[in-house]
């Protein structure tokens, strides 16, 4: 039987000592035991609010393994490894926040450049726990819905973010314009040669500053359709037809060269190679390279990148050479001065913004 | 007189011991709930689309050319703020020949926000 | 006379009912529970939203034009804005629409520094006051005059108070 006279002995305070330091141990750990247990809503709507902030107001940032190299000044929808790729972020810029890049969300949703979910998680997501997700973005009035992520379960957490996306800009140059600047006033040339200038300072710094609305040679798509080629071509002996052009290679080549700022003379330029398929000959869905045959139209389509390798300060001039017999009269510059393609160019689309909403649900 | 019973300890211990435990859980997912709320009470509080609204309701201002109708809008711009979304907002411009220069400060007591804005 | 023994009893005693005040400030403590309408996560998905659909309003189709905001509250275009505000905010990437519901209202400055609000626009469902409602605003700069301002041009807060019907 145990004796309730005695008072405190040091044996209690020895023990107590001791059960209150174990009992303090174990409860600092008990967090840790419990990391791996999560009920519904606790930060899910925290990390989906995140992630859509990251994405809508954040142009994204390149490696740092870019940064030492060649490869640190472009942005990271341009970088071909995906290590290169420090965070994913589909604004137009810091300063436009619910604009986005077209290229930017047609990379990002790339499933074949990326792996759901660890690439997704490590660049856009971020966080220790293993979150799932679904990411989606829909064009307003247009049924296709653009998504990365698995199905989305019962309970999750939400954001929606709405957005405008900015397109690329394009030209069309049509027998109006052809016939507006005498481009095909031709008599004394003894080849014929078509050239387009994308002036560089005056695109990005001039008349248009804000980077919503600006052309951006380096990251934006551009495409220039030419068409009424055969409309608009005469031969002395014989009258244009409607069938198209004789055939033999009729755009034998497309030479590219710029000019840097304060420089008289111009550096021929090769795109990188993967962009080597660039012509639409008549109105076809997959690019070529030239030399091609054309009919009546030809189109030009330079993707995100093409001129990421020129400064910004220089012009760019794109040299259509065409294989026609010199004494066709056809579309030719070299007597007058090369198509400027420019925010108030004839025929010229700027770049326009569409409305989108983007979803992002985390569980 | 009143003794201790010191039967049956055993039973008196593992209910100890299980209270303990649901206690303990009771108050960890009592705080999970409270992480989504300072979560979301985070972002609520924090003035980000007033300072990113009025900053550019300010740069804006700023390219008014009449100068009776710009300085009449930054006051309103002023009054505005202070009534509607109970900040204090000043700013003041000055150019030099290339570009102007909007101080621009932001204060509702919780979040303050100062930038010196410069016009390319 | 007083007994020496048992002052253990009254420690115990006293332990005891510190253990069950105690008791009894966790468990009233920790079973005030949040429900997810508490943690005011739905009124910050609600304020971002209000917030996107506003900048979107407030974003010119391209880089010289007025924006559609600005252009609605100039010609006082209340069906314009409810419109374009609701399909707006209630966009979603699935089939369902969201069933957000509004009430604009268009403050500025008079000219003897009083402040005007009046209702500009809103949605079918009035706003009773029982709507547990957030409220986000836009800046405008409006190329018009107000009714008791003078001169044409004017700083104004487009204000949104928004909820889910």
């Amino acid at each position: 039987m145990a004796s309730d006279t005695g008072t405190l002995s040091i044996d209690f305070l020895a023990g107590f000592t001791i059960f209150m330091l174990a009992f303090i141990w174990v409860a600092t750990m008990i967090p840790g035991l419990f990391l791996g247990i999560r009920a519904n809503t606790i930060d899910y709507d925290a990390v989906a609010y995140r992630t859509g902030v990251i994405l809508v107001e954040d142009p994204g940032a390149a490696g740092t393994v870019a940064f030492g190299g060649p490869q640190g000044k472009f942005p990271w929808e341009l970088q071909s490894e995906k290590v290169d790729v420090a965070r994913f972020g589909l604004a137009v810029s810091r300063e436009t926040p619910n604009i986005l890049d077209r290229n930017k969300i047609d990379r990002f949703f790339c499933t074949t450049a990326f792996t759901y979910p660890d690439d997704y998680h490590a660049k856009a997501i971020f966080g220790d726990y293993p979150y799932r997700f679904n990411i989606s973005l829909k064009y307003e009035g247009q049924e296709q819905v653009q998504s990365v992520g698995e199905p989305i379960p019962d309970n999750y957490g939400y954001i929606r973010r709405d957005v405008k996306v900015k397109q690329g800009s394009n030209a069309t140059i049509d027998k109006a314009v052809i016939k507006e600047f005498k481009y095909n006033n031709t008599d004394t040339a003894s080849r014929h040669d078509f050239s387009i200038v994308l002036n560089n300072t005056r695109l990005l710094y001039e008349e248009v500053r804000d980077p919503a609305y600006r052309i951006s040679t380096p990251t934006d798509r551009i495409m220039i359709n030419i068409t009424d080629l055969d409309e608009t071509r005469s031969n002395k002996n014989v009258p244009a037809k409607s069938t198209g052009l004789p055939s033999g290679y009729n755009l034998s080549a497309v030479t590219f060269s710029y000019l840097p700022l304060g420089q008289a003379s111009r550096i021929p330029f090769t795109p990188p190679a993967k962009y080597a398929a660039f012509v639409y000959e008549d109105g076809n869905a997959t690019p070529v390279s030239p030399p091609v045959d054309v009919r009546n139209n030809v189109t030009l389509v330079f993707e995100p990148g093409f001129f990421k390798n020129i400064n910004t300060n220089s012009q760019i001039y794109i040299n259509l050479t065409f294989g026609l017999r010199s004494e066709d009269t056809f579309l030719n510059n070299t007597l007058t001065s090369p198509y400027d393609y420019n925010y108030t160019a004839t025929h010229l689309t700027s770049p326009s913004l569409h409305d989108g909403v983007l979803e992002v649900a985390v569980w | 007189m009143a003794r201790l019973n010191d039967d049956a300890q055993w039973i008196v211990l593992m209910g100890f011991i299980v209270s303990f435990s649901l206690f303990f859980l009771a108050i960890l997912i009592n705080q999970s709930t409270v992480v989504g709320q300072t979560t979301a009470e985070a972002v609520s509080e924090f003035p980000k689309n007033d300072i990113r609204g009025v900053r550019e309701v300010i740069i804006a201002s700023e390219s008014i050319t009449d100068t009776t109708e710009k300085e009449r809008v930054q006051r309103e711009i002023k009054i505005l703020s202070l009534s509607r979304q109970n900040a204090a907002v000043d700013f003041s411009a000055k150019s030099s020949t290339t570009h102007t220069y909007i101080d621009i400060h932001y204060n509702n007591g919780v979040a303050a926000y100062n930038e010196t804005y410069t016009t390319s | 006379m007083v007994n020496e023994n048992g002052q253990l009893y009254t420690i115990e005693g006293v332990a005891a009912g510190l253990i069950l005040l105690l008791t009894a400030y966790f468990v009233v403590n920790s079973t005030s529970i949040y429900t997810p309408g508490d943690t005011h996560i739905s009124d910050m998905q609600l304020e971002v939203i209000g917030a996107d659909a506003l900048t979107m309003m407030d974003t010119a189709p391209n880089a010289t034009g007025k924006s559609p905001l600005t252009q609605i509250i100039e010609s006082g275009n209340a069906d314009g804005f409810t419109s374009m505000f609701l399909s707006t905010a209630n966009a979603t990437t699935g089939e369902r629409q969201d069933t957000i519901q509004f009430q604009a209202n268009l403050t500025y400055v008079r000219s003897d520094d009083s402040i005007n609000s009046t209702l500009f626009a809103r949605s079918a469902r009035p706003f009773t006051g029982t709507e547990h409602a957030v409220h986000v605003s836009r800046w405008v700069i409006l190329e018009k005059n107000l009714p008791g301002t003078t001169g044409d041009r004017h700083a104004a807060l487009v204000e949104v108070l928004l909820w889910r019907d």
